[in-house]
This record gives C-alpha cells, sequence and structure tokens, in this order.
C-alpha cells in the first residue's frame, strides 16, 4: 500500500488536501480513475464532433452502435469515476487486482463492440458490473449480487441484468491468464508514468483477508451508507 | 479392449424407441424447460443438480443429442452463480479432445442460464457401479492415461480442476473416450494463492485440504486421479469415509501416518496431529490394489503420494512405464 513514507522517499512533498485515508487506497484506482476520465472524454468529444458533423449536413444524431445501452442511464451520475471506484472498494471488500481485471473486461468490451463507447452515460454501470463479475473469477469470498447492487446505487435486478449482458456480450470470455493480467498491470504503470507518478501497481493475485466477513450476506446483516443513486 | 457382452447401450431400433418414450413422458409431466430459443427438443429430465437441472435433448438442426444443463437462478440476490462463470468461461478457454465441447450458452426468460454440452453416454461412477468396474487392463490404462492427458492439458495453462472424482468423468462409449467434465470449481492456480473453500468430495479430497491447507497446486488434482485409479481397478472407493476427519485417518491407515521426514511441514501444518489420530503403520497399497501390474502398483504409489511436493506432475505420471502397451495411435485417432 501506498504510504506517506513512500511518497515523501519519491521527494514529493503530501499535498494538503490528499488524506491518509487516500493514500491507503491501492495505487490501481488511481490509475484506473484517470485512464477512465481521459477514456469518458475523449469518446464523448467524439460523439460531439460527430454530431456537429451530422448537424451541418442535416442528417439527424449520431448512430452509435447499441451493445451497451443497457447500461446506459438517462443522465450521468453526479458521484465522479474516482469516489465511484473508491466506493466499491471500500464496501466491497474485493481485492486490488478484479480493478485491474475489470478494467481488462472493459477493454474486451470496447475491442468486442467497437461501435459502442464508454461514456459518461454507461461507465459507473460497466465498472461496478465489471469488477463484481471480477470478483467471482478471481475470490473464493466474494460478496453478493445485492451488496454490490447497494455499494453501485442500482436495484438487485438491474444489477442482474447487467451482469447477465456483460457476460453474454464477452461472450463467457471472462478467463483471464496471469499473462495477459501481468500486460494489463504493465500497461497501467506506463500510465503511471504519464501521469508522473512512476510506481507499481499492486499485482497480487490473492483475495484480501476477509475473516470477520461471511461468504454472503443480506442487506439487513450488513447496512452501507446509502448510496447516491445512479439512475435519476 | 470393449468386449461385446460389456456392451449395454442396445441396439439402435430399441435407442430410438426409448428416446420417443422419454420425448412422450417429458411433455406429459410437463417438465420441458423453454428452450425453444436454444432449438432443441427436449427429451427427458436426467438429473436434478446442484444449480438446476440437467436436460437429455435433441438438436432441432443436426439432430444430434446434447445435453443441456439449465442454471436456475433462484436467488436474486446471488446473480450468476460464480461457479457457474467460472465454468463456463474455463471451458471457452480450454480445447481437448479428453474436455467435454461445450457447444453454445444461452438465455431463456432472463432467469435460466442454458449450457448446451456435447452428449456422452455416461459416466466414470455409472460405469463402475453399473457395469462391474473395467475388468480388463488396458481399458483402465487407455482411461487413466487420457484423464491424465486432460489433467496435463489443464495443469499447462494453470488451471486445476479441484473436483476430479468418478461422476465428472464422461465417457464415450463408442469411442472408447474418456471427457473431464464439471469445472465448477476449476480456477487458475498462482504459487501464492491460498483457497478458502472447502473444495471436491472429500473421498478424493488430497490429504493436505483435509488437514485445511488453503496454500496448495496442482498436486490436488492427481491425488484425486489415483483415488479414480484405484478404484477403477478395486470396484470401490479406496478410502469411504463420512467426514474430513474420518478420511484423513482412513488415509494415514493406509499410507502411515505421516512425519516430518515422510512429509516435511506436516508439524506446522498440523500442530495436533499426534493428539488426534494415532501413529498408524502404512498397510500398503499392494494390501487393497491387488489387481495391479507392479507398475501401475508403482505410479499409484507416485500419485497418492502423502507429501504433495513429492507428488507426481500429470505430465510426468503419463511418461511413466505404465503406459508403455497403450495403444498410442487409437487415442490420437480420438
Amino acid at each position: 500500500m501506498l504510504t506517506a513514507g513512500d511518497y515523501s522517499n519519491h521527494g514529493r512533498p503530501l499535498q494538503p488536501e490528499t488524506s491518509l485515508a487516500e493514500l491507503n487506497l491501492p495505487r490501481v484506482l488511481c490509475v484506473l480513475s484517470s485512464m477512465l476520465e481521459k477514456l469518458v472524454a475523449r469518446n464523448e468529444k467524439l460523439i460531439d464532433i460527430l454530431s456537429q458533423e451530422l448537424d451541418g449536413l442535416n442528417s439527424g444524431s449520431v448512430r452509435l452502435g447499441n451493445s451497451l445501452n443497457t447500461f446506459h442511464g438517462v443522465r450521468a451520475p453526479s458521484i465522479s469515476i474516482p469516489k465511484y471506484l473508491e466506493r466499491i472498494y471500500k464496501y466491497t471488500n474485493c481485492s486490488p487486482s478484479c480493478f485491474v481485471v475489470g478494467y481488462v473486461y472493459i477493454d474486451r468490451l470496447t475491442h468486442r463492440h467497437p461501435d459502442s463507447l464508454v461514456t459518461s452515460l454507461n461507465v459507473h454501470r460497466l465498472l461496478v458490473t465489471s469488477v463484481m463479475v471480477a470478483s467471482k473469477m478471481l475470490d473464493d469470498e466474494h460478496y453478493n449480487n445485492a451488496i454490490y447492487a447497494r455499494v453501485g446505487g442500482v436495484s438487485n435486478a438491474e444489477l442482474n441484468k447487467l451482469e447477465l449482458e456483460l457476460l453474454f456480450l464477452l461472450d463467457f470470455r471472462v478467463m483471464v491468464s496471469s499473462r495477459v493480467f501481468e500486460s494489463y498491470c504493465f500497461h497501467l504503470e506506463k500510465e503511471m508514468v504519464v501521469n508522473g507518478t512512476g510506481m507499481k501497481i499492486e499485482r497480487a493475485l490473492t483475495p484480501k483477508a476477509m475473516d470477520d466477513l461471511e461468504t454472503e450476506i443480506s442487506i439487513e446483516d450488513k447496512q452501507s451508507p446509502s448510496p447516491p443513486q445512479i439512475v435519476e | 479392449m470393449w468386449n461385446e457382452e460389456s456392451d449395454w447401450i442396445g441396439s439402435f431400433d430399441s435407442q430410438l424407441a426409448r428416446l420417443a418414450e422419454c420425448r412422450m413422458c417429458s411433455r406429459d409431466r410437463g417438465e420441458r424447460p423453454d428452450a425453444t430459443g436454444m432449438d432443441l427438443e427436449v427429451l427427458e429430465v436426467a438429473e436434478e443438480g446442484s444449480y438446476g437441472r440437467v436436460f437429455r435433448c435433441l438438436d432441432i438442426h443436426t439432430g444430434a443429442l446434447v445435453t443441456m444443463k439449465q442454471i436456475t437462478m433462484v436467488r436474486l440476490s446471488q446473480g450468476v452463480p460464480a461457479p457457474i462463470i467460472r465454468e463456463v468461461s474455463l471451458l471457452k478457454e480450454l480445447h481437448h479432445a479428453n474436455i467435454v465441447k461445450l457447444l453454445r450458452v444461452g438465455l431463456t426468460e432472463n432467469r435460466y442460464v442454458n449450457l448446451v454440452f456435447e452428449h456422452l453416454d455416461y459416466d466414470l461412477h455409472h460405469f463402475i457401479v453399473n457395469r462391474g468396474y473395467p475388468k480388463d487392463a488396458l481399458t483402465v490404462k487407455s482411461f487413466m492415461y487420457q484423464i491424465l492427458s486432460a489433467v496435463a492439458y489443464c495443469h499447462s495453462l494453470k488451471v486445476l480442476h479441484r473436483d476430479l472424482k468418478p461422476s465428472n468423468v464422461l465417457i464415450d462409449h463408442s469411442k472408447r473416450l474418456i471427457k473431464l467434465a464439471d469445472f465448477r470449481l476449476a480456477g487458475e492456480f498462482a504459487d501464492d494463492l491460498l483457497y478458502t473453500e472447502k473444495l471436491g468430495t472429500s473421498w478424493y479430497r488430497a490429504p493436505e485440504i483435509l488437514c485445511d491447507s488453503r496454500q496448495y497446486s496442482t498436486q490436488i488434482d492427481l491425488w484425486s486421479v489415483g483415488c479414480i485409479f484405484a478404484e477403477m481397478v478395486i470396484g470401490q472407493p479406496l478410502v469411504q469415509a463420512i467426514n474430513c476427519r474420518d478420511e484423513l485417518e482412513g488415509i494415514f491407515k493406509l499410507l502411515g501416518t505421516p512425519t516430518e521426514e515422510t512429509w516435511p511441514g506436516i508439524t506446522k501444518l498440523m500442530p495436533n496431529l499426534h493428539i488426534y489420530y494415532p501413529k498408524f503403520d502404512a498397510l500398503g497399497l499392494e494390501t487393497f490394489v491387488t489387481d495391479l501390474e507392479p507398475s501401475g502398483l508403482n505410479l499409484l504409489s507416485m500419485m497418492l503420494c502423502l507429501d504433495p511436493s513429492r507428488r507426481i506432475s500429470a505430465e510426468a505420471a503419463l511418461k511413466h512405464a505404465y503406459f508403455i502397451d497403450v495403444n498410442y495411435v487409437s487415442l490420437l485417432l480420438l
């Protein structure tokens, strides 16, 4: 984990707004949110450009692929991507590697369905669904869909639907070999170098300790603070 | 290899009659699932599994028999069960003559996930119990070679099966072909991976898991294969116990209670070993597994080695002298 000591060793003073709690978050969350924010910004800019060009040609609105339609909300959620990832990590107890694997799934989706873009309307749902599926693949003990739904701000029924949608869009190809996992870690680390924090991300494919946690608990057993609703 | 009298499948006519009968039964009982979207005609309910039902079906387009596992997502809180996601995703990646083929995956009524597999006649458990087990040594040898081929392939891809037992070994009678199935507990392994589930059926569970070790690797599958090997020869499970403690005791009676010399690290793994278990002297595998040639017994002892670090690997087992007279040509043609 990243500590204040790690920062001082690199000759970078702590920023006043950076809390120690935030420094205890896995580094993968930081780089992942940065990459996804860039991706969303780029895609939305692309949609704007296409819309303007089509307006000039009087050709109607932009027609993108509808593969990710199930993940679309009416409007973008108010919670930012970094805060959303932090929330998932904090309340679901999944291992940091689940976020890398979740990113692999989103990347596979965009390659399998290149006409469907990750935007602010679908990125949150894609994240909570992909991290949850990654947790089911990686962690022998994991929280159930009901908990992920509550954390992610969607209904249990909707998350179940999103899970099925993701699995079928990926043709159930959700196995990530250690070689592929390593290559994505390397890719994320390269991004960290670009961002000026040349550090390694957490690589362990081992689950976090979950001694005080039942494999499956209902919402009544463990209340988490009421999540911001994604669908308004 | 397979003599005529052991061929219990029966004539083509009687098989057709049986299928027609099943078709009527399943319609009368109203047990047909909604498989219309899958282009399948349901013939019969083969079994009730832990995650749903298994149906024998007819592919409308090809006329081929297929097996459909229908997973019912009954628990809203759970979504798609993790073992099912693991099994399907693994089978999408595993391509081997001795691993069951997943033909397609479908969804009906938004609550049934349908897995369509190639159809095989029966499983090894059924074969051992109902057919009086493989009586000739060459059949045992051929089956063992095929099981080990599949396991070696899985291990080469860093995949552990984690639940090998006779009921998860399927048989294609006409082709004399063995196929591994049920990868629900399977997963990719890493050297530092800690496993937390109580995995596998206790009769086929490796001693390190019975000893509550959370750190294990490919060797657990080899122990299970050894248990299957012994069962094929003697016609019943080598050690049958109702719980893990009794299972370990049975293993220790057979192979001797381990010591630091025979299993380095056992006292750390089980500090109370000598409080819970008497010091048994090994009865020896040869006492129970009598109808096995010396090279076979040697291979079995290398698989059923208490110390996981000394247990033979699947790849090494395939090169063992026991398989010197396996008909490789016929196996290559599978």
